[in-house]
């Protein structure tokens, strides 16, 4: 069974349609790569999957639950999500421990001395273990992206979602935040990005998924969809952005 | 003006009372009425919105006098609710300046990035949650200088508690005039001891800026 299964979904928000048709599977373990151009429905996709954004038609179904069923609560379904914004929405009046261990104290119940002790041991997996006192406007930004993820991985989320997660960085701080993702990746967690970095789609996804116009165009594995694109609009975007 | 100065401490003591307990409701009123503003309850949002708008509107002099002189002419509750005169005059400054911490309060709310929401639903954090870890902190952060005005705003309107008869500061002081008529070095004195505590409730209020202050 997959992950995470979409089914007809449709979404306008007023007059704009900005998921026509969308069909999508995800199986455990896989790094699925959302490209495409601005607009084209990309980040209302991931949206659609924790409720923030609630869908017009169709069905989307994460490990088992479907988020049109009116007796699925929205906190069961986003403690199977975690989620990585590209502004990465840090709260800023909370230092990198506290923004990593309220979840785990207010949704999963767990005392003040388990969440620090989970809320370490991820700092210390996303490299900042001595920056736990730090408040994020004390970080840079690939440091506030990297407490980002560690608070969504708090969840202990069965998928794990990427908004543009390198978009609002400086070049050359990508490549630290790219590499948590490559290490998750790499201990199989499914994941599901939305992302501009085309190195990283062919690399690091298994499964790559073009976008355009609240579409999906074409999907499938990374070698396909880089080397031997199928269609056209798929050919326009890459020779663009390659 | 010697054998004035222990009536007006007096006074002074009551003024520092209906202030503390004025500043306390109506930050409470606000943050409940600033929850019920944006809460998914249209009941609630109604309510919220029509308090605000009859206590933010009407003089709060009018609502002390109401609540003095008016309630206990109700038929049916009034003789049953025959509020103290302090009481009544706490009250009416609670609910003129807890709707406008409403207002404040509500725009705070409104001020705080669309990202931080979508990061506290993410998380699956409950709606109280949200608001009491996430939205609330950071919108009273933001409304702190609005807020002080109006705790410096209440703190002055402490004076109309005089016109139902409770001596406070400047009760004491007119009560005074009546009986020796030297009104100028009394409201003079009055005016100072104002002018002191609005500084020191001015400088608190920078000092609690800059320690909350929210870097981004």
């Amino acid at each position: 069974m997959p992950m995470l299964a979409m089914s007809g979904v449709r979404k306008a928000f007023g007059t704009n349609v900005v998921l026509k048709d969308i069909n999508l599977a995800v199986d455990p373990g896989e790094v699925c790569c959302i490209i495409g151009p601005s607009g084209s429905g990309k980040s209302t996709v991931l949206r659609c999957i924790n409720r923030l954004v609630t869908i017009d038609a169709g069905d989307v179904v994460i490990d088992g639950l479907s988020v049109i069923d009116p007796a699925v609560k929205d906190v069961d379904l986003r403690r199977r999500v975690g989620m990585v914004f590209q502004q990465f929405n840090l709260f800023p009046h909370m230092t990198a421990l506290e923004n990593v261990t309220l979840a785990p104290r207010k949704v999963r119940g767990l005392s003040a001395d388990a969440a620090n002790a989970l809320g370490v041991t991820l700092l210390e997996k996303v490299g900042l273990r001595e920056k736990a006192q730090s408040y994020p406007a004390q970080l840079s930004g690939g440091q506030q992206q990297r407490v980002a993820i560690a608070r969504a991985l708090a969840m202990e989320p069965k998928v794990m979602l990427f908004d543009e997660a390198t978009s609002a960085l400086d070049p050359e701080i990508t490549g630290e935040v790219l590499a948590v993702m490559k290490a998750l990746a790499s201990e199989h967690t499914t994941m599901i990005c939305v992302t501009h970095e085309m190195g990283f789609a062919r690399e690091v996804g298994t499964h790559v998924v073009f976008m355009d116009g609240g579409l999906i165009v074409e999907e499938g594995p990374p070698h396909a969809i880089f080397d031997a694109p199928q269609a056209e609009r798929t050919q326009a975007f890459l020779s663009k952005v390659l | 003006m010697r054998d004035a100065a222990p009536q007006l401490a007096h006074g002074f003591v009551l003024t520092l009372q209906i202030a503390f307990f004025g500043v306390i409701g109506a930050l409470a009123v606000g943050v409940i009425g600033a929850a019920m503003r944006v809460s998914t309850s249209r009941a609630a949002r109604v309510a919220a919105t029509a308090f605000t708008e009859f206590f933010r509107n009407t003089p709060p002099l009018v609502q002390i006098y109401f609540l003095a002189f008016a309630i206990p002419k109700i038929p049916g509750i009034g003789p049953h609710l025959i509020l103290p005169s302090i009481v009544a005059a706490t009250l009416g400054l609670v609910l003129h300046q807890g709707a406008i911490n409403i207002e404040i309060l509500r725009a705070g709310l409104g001020a705080v990035p669309a990202g931080q929401r979508e990061a506290a639903q993410a998380l699956g954090l409950s709606r109280i949650d949200e608001l009491r870890s996430v939205l609330v902190p950071q919108a009273v952060r933001i409304s702190l200088p609005a807020l002080g005005n109006n705790v410096i705003s209440l703190f002055k309107n402490t004076t109309l508690v005089a016109s139902i008869g409770v001596l406070d500061i400047f009760g004491e002081a007119n009560d005074i005039i009546a009986t020796i008529l030297v009104s100028a070095e009394l409201f003079l004195t009055v005016g100072v001891v104002y002018v002191i505590c609005v500084a020191l409730l001015g400088a608190l209020f920078r000092a609690l800026e800059r320690k909350f202050a929210l870097a981004r």
